[in-house]
């Protein structure tokens, strides 16, 4: 590899790799066991910015997150898949991201979001409701308009000015995402419907905190539960019924576009 | 009675809620909303507070009402709160 860029992710060998990670404000330097997080990182590598903390994964942490991911897939009556350590190795990074970025004012939040004329919506559900399919019938419906910021687990950032949506390249199963940030404007609970119909969700918490990342740590809990209450107090939450047709996604934008 | 550990308390819409750190995973249920009186009833808890009576005194110095009323009103949380299992076993 060249010398000048030797701090670049190693994309090419088997062996692990060493890379400065930029996502929603934050960095931190990874050293990974296997390359398959250095290369989907790549577009989010930041070597010129300095390091926030640090993130180094063990053989351990990466049988944790097998125990983990075995159990959620029992939990939501899928069939357990042996998944590839280098793969899981991707998850405990983000886990540890997660954990330290909570006393950051940035939390993992489980939805699609997608950007707009400058604005980010955010849908969100338990999983198999239909987000990403969703999200994907505004792409179809409004085209270039719109970018997918992240399809699955977007983080947000709280500041003084409001919430924003924040891509990383931890984005789902179609690897949906863009090196972005936009400001929350909506949020849609999303829930399957015959027809496609749209109202204000005042009770939002509950499933809020549901599809939030929790840490284990009980004050980075306190901190991300703290977000979580000021994300459902100060961004406009409805509840959206709909089916799979592109109306839904007129039907939503339609009352999210009242916002501006 | 005590309370778990590991229980967050947060305030939100004039009140609190009392999360459950101990659950984990998306099918989450850990949570409740707890009014102001709650909130001071399960920060007593966290305190250390370990009688229903004692509550009850505390209830009464903090707000204009009789003993009974305050008793009845520290029982009905802890009931709710070991419906929930926010209570250590």
């Amino acid at each position: 590899m060249d010398e000048k860029h030797s701090e670049q992710p190693d994309i090419s060998g088997e062996g692990g790799s060493r890379f400065r990670l930029k996502m929603a404000g934050i960095c931190a330097d990874v050293t990974a066991l296997y390359p398959e997080a250095g290369k989907m990182c790549r577009d989010y590598i930041a070597d010129d910015l300095p390091c926030d903390f640090e993130i180094v994964t063990t053989e351990k942490d990466i049988d944790r997150e097998e125990m983990s991911s075995f159990a959620t897939d029992i939990a939501e009556g899928r069939k357990p898949v042996r998944y590839r350590r280098g793969y899981l190795e991707t998850l405990a990074i983000y886990r540890q991201f997660c954990d330290a970025a909570a006393f950051r004012n940035v939390i993992l939040f489980h939805s699609s979001a997608i950007g707009m004329d400058g604005r980010a919506y955010l849908f969100t559900a338990p999983s198999g409701t239909g987000k990403s399919t969703h999200a994907a019938l505004w792409k179809k419906v409004f085209g270039d308009r719109v970018v997918m910021i992240n399809d699955d687990k977007p983080l947000l950032r709280f500041c003084d000015g409001g919430v924003y949506a924040c891509g990383t390249p931890w984005d789902g199963k179609h690897r949906l995402s863009t090196n972005t940030e936009m400001k929350v404007a909506g949020i849609c609970v999303i829930k399957r419907g015959e027809r496609n119909s749209i109202e204000r969700c005042n009770d939002p918490l509950p499933v809020f905190l549901s599809q939030t990342y929790r840490p284990k740590n009980p004050d980075a809990l306190s901190e991300v539960v703290r977000m979580v209450v000021a994300l459902a107090q100060n961004v406009p939450v409805f509840t959206l019924t709909c089916n799979m047709d592109p109306e839904a996604a007129e039907v939503a934008y339609a009352e999210l576009s009242k916002l501006l | 009675m005590k309370l778990k550990d590991g229980i967050i308390l947060t305030e939100a819409d004039g009140g609190f809620v009392a999360v459950d750190a101990g659950i984990s995973g998306e099918r989450f249920n850990g949570m409740l909303k707890l009014n102001e009186t709650a909130g001071f009833i399960v920060n007593l808890l966290r305190e250390g507070a370990d009688s229903v009576d004692g509550i009850a005194e505390k209830i009464c110095e903090k707000y204009d009402v009789d003993f009974e009323t305050a008793k009845a009103n520290a029982e009905r949380v802890i009931k709710t709160l070991e419906s929930v299992k926010l209570l250590a076993e």
